[in-house]
């Protein structure tokens, strides 16, 4: 393979071997060093091959042996580069798409991030940008330690985080603790001392207090931050006096039964769009921060307009700074209509709905439902009260009460 | 045996060295390598006449081909029918 390869590259030539006594010559060949392959009788004349430098030695040989050589074939660099010697600008071109190729590996090209669920692509990307690691940056500059260390302190969620430069592609792998947040309050809890005071006024339902003393009982009415729970804990001496304080985070589970009034009123006529079925397209593109537009004119009085962008990017996550955007015109008519009855109550309904599933998105338990929906001739109106059972202990710092000096005690005994 | 093979053998020396004895390595076939060598004398298809330092050789066979031909070696491709010693 080797030698092959080292035949080609210096070049070599297949003579044909005709004359008096081929075996002289090629006695003589061997004398002078001469290396002579594939070498075949073909009956009346010989074939073999020879390097390109040894051919030029042959003269005086041919002379003794009086052999007649006729070269046949030429092979080797040599002769291709002789042959294209006219092409000059494709080696040119050749060279220079390798350095072309070259020059661009030595860029990033491609960030891909994954194993990320809570903690968005985009969000760490961002935050990747603003520490200067960016698509298009040199693959030299990639620190990949200082880029786990950089996440691993951005982000106390991430627990471990790989980065690693594979060709032109900057791989960051993730981990996220799924439990970390919880975790996290309570370590903030412990920090200072804190009161549980009322967030909605209500009449307590149960309270369980795990730290802290409460102020109120079952059955309680109480105003929006009433205090509920102390975090201040006072300490007596033997004749009952208030010696000192303790202070903690108070931690309670109070519920209480509140009342949420509601109240909705919307007009039976409204405007109804009806779109008229006559559209137009308009193309337009973006460069930087500026807007190269092949709008046309929508020539509709009333229309909505959709937007709709493609920005182009190379790889997974490198956006280009070009956007391409198509925009479709819709024309439409305005009538006034009015909901009939059935239709108002249907609404109401769905506002409602809405607002309780609000409600109950945040732990609110409704126990009771006085609404009423009432249609008059112009209007509908929904007004009422709810009943709910919900947590309404929320965290205030605990005021710092001076400590009671206890010299001038001693001094009055 | 003359005291030059004695010696030789007695030294445990190479004889393709010492006693100028071709070595002709023939593998399977198709396949033969001539060392230690002088000349080629006659070179056709079915016949290549070497000479050696103290004989000569033919190998007779169909479609002989010398594959390389150098000063230390050669190598001879194509169906080996018979080697001759003369």
């Amino acid at each position: 393979m080797l030698i092959s390869f080292f035949r080609y590259l210096y070049g070599y030539v297949r003579v044909r071997l005709t004359g008096y006594s081929p075996e002289r010559f090629l006695n003589l060949c061997k004398a002078h060093h001469i290396e002579i392959w594939d070498l075949e009788n073909n009956g009346g004349y010989y074939e073999m091959n020879l390097s390109i430098r040894d051919f030029r030695r042959l003269k005086p040989l041919r002379k003794k042996a009086k052999a007649h050589l006729l070269v046949t074939e030429r092979h080797g660099l040599p002769f291709f580069l002789h042959r294209y010697r006219n092409r000059k600008m494709f080696v040119v071109g050749i060279l220079l798409c390798i350095t072309f190729l070259y020059v661009m590996s030595l860029y990033i090209w491609n960030i891909h991030i994954e194993g990320n669920y809570s903690r968005t692509t985009n969000v760490i990307l961002d935050y990747l940008e603003s520490e200067h690691i960016v698509h298009g940056m040199r693959k030299s500059q990639v620190d990949c330690k200082e880029i786990q260390s950089m996440i691993r302190i951005q982000f106390p969620d991430i627990i471990w985080v790989s980065a690693e430069i594979r060709g032109t592609r900057l791989l960051i792998r993730i981990r996220e603790n799924m439990d970390s947040m919880p975790a996290q309050e309570e370590t903030d809890q412990e920090e200072s001392p804190k009161d549980v005071v009322a967030a909605r006024e209500g009449i307590i339902t149960s309270i369980l207090v795990r730290q802290g003393v409460a102020q109120v009982q079952v059955g309680d009415e109480v105003e929006e931050g009433q205090l509920l729970v102390l975090g201040r804990i006072d300490i007596q001496n033997d004749s009952g006096e208030v010696a000192g304080h303790q202070y903690t985070a108070a931690d309670a589970d109070v519920y209480a039964r509140t009342t949420y009034t509601y109240y909705d009123e919307f007009v039976l006529s409204h405007e109804v769009r009806h779109p008229t079925g006559r559209k137009r397209h308009g193309v337009y593109a973006k460069v930087g921060g500026k807007t190269i537009s092949l709008k046309l004119k929508p020539g509709f009085d009333q229309f909505s307009a959709l937007n709709t962008e493609y920005p182009l990017k190379l790889t997974e996550n490198f956006y280009l700074p070009l956007t391409f955007g198509t925009t479709l015109y819709e024309e439409y008519e305005i009538y006034t209509e009015s909901y009939s009855e059935e239709e108002a109550r249907a609404l109401a309904e769905a506002n409602l709905n809405e607002f309780l599933e609000n409600l109950i998105e945040k732990g609110v338990q409704i126990i009771e439902n006085n609404v009423k929906i009432e249609v008059g001739t112009n209007t509908c109106v929904a007004v009422g009260t709810l009943t709910a059972v919900e947590e309404i202990g929320s965290h205030r710092l605990t005021e710092i009460l001076e400590e009671p000096s206890e010299a001038p005690v001693d001094e009055e005994k | 045996m003359n005291w030059k093979e004695e010696m030789t053998d007695a030294l445990n020396l190479p004889k393709d060295l010492m006693l100028g004895a071709a070595i002709v390595t023939i593998t399977g076939k198709h396949e033969a390598y001539v060392e230690n060598y002088m000349s080629l004398v006659e070179y056709t298809e079915e016949l290549i006449r070497i000479q050696a330092k103290t004989c000569k050789m033919e190998i007779h066979g169909i479609h002989l081909y010398i594959s390389y031909y150098t000063n230390d070696e050669m190598k001879i491709t194509g169906e080996i029918q018979e080697v001759k010693y003369c």
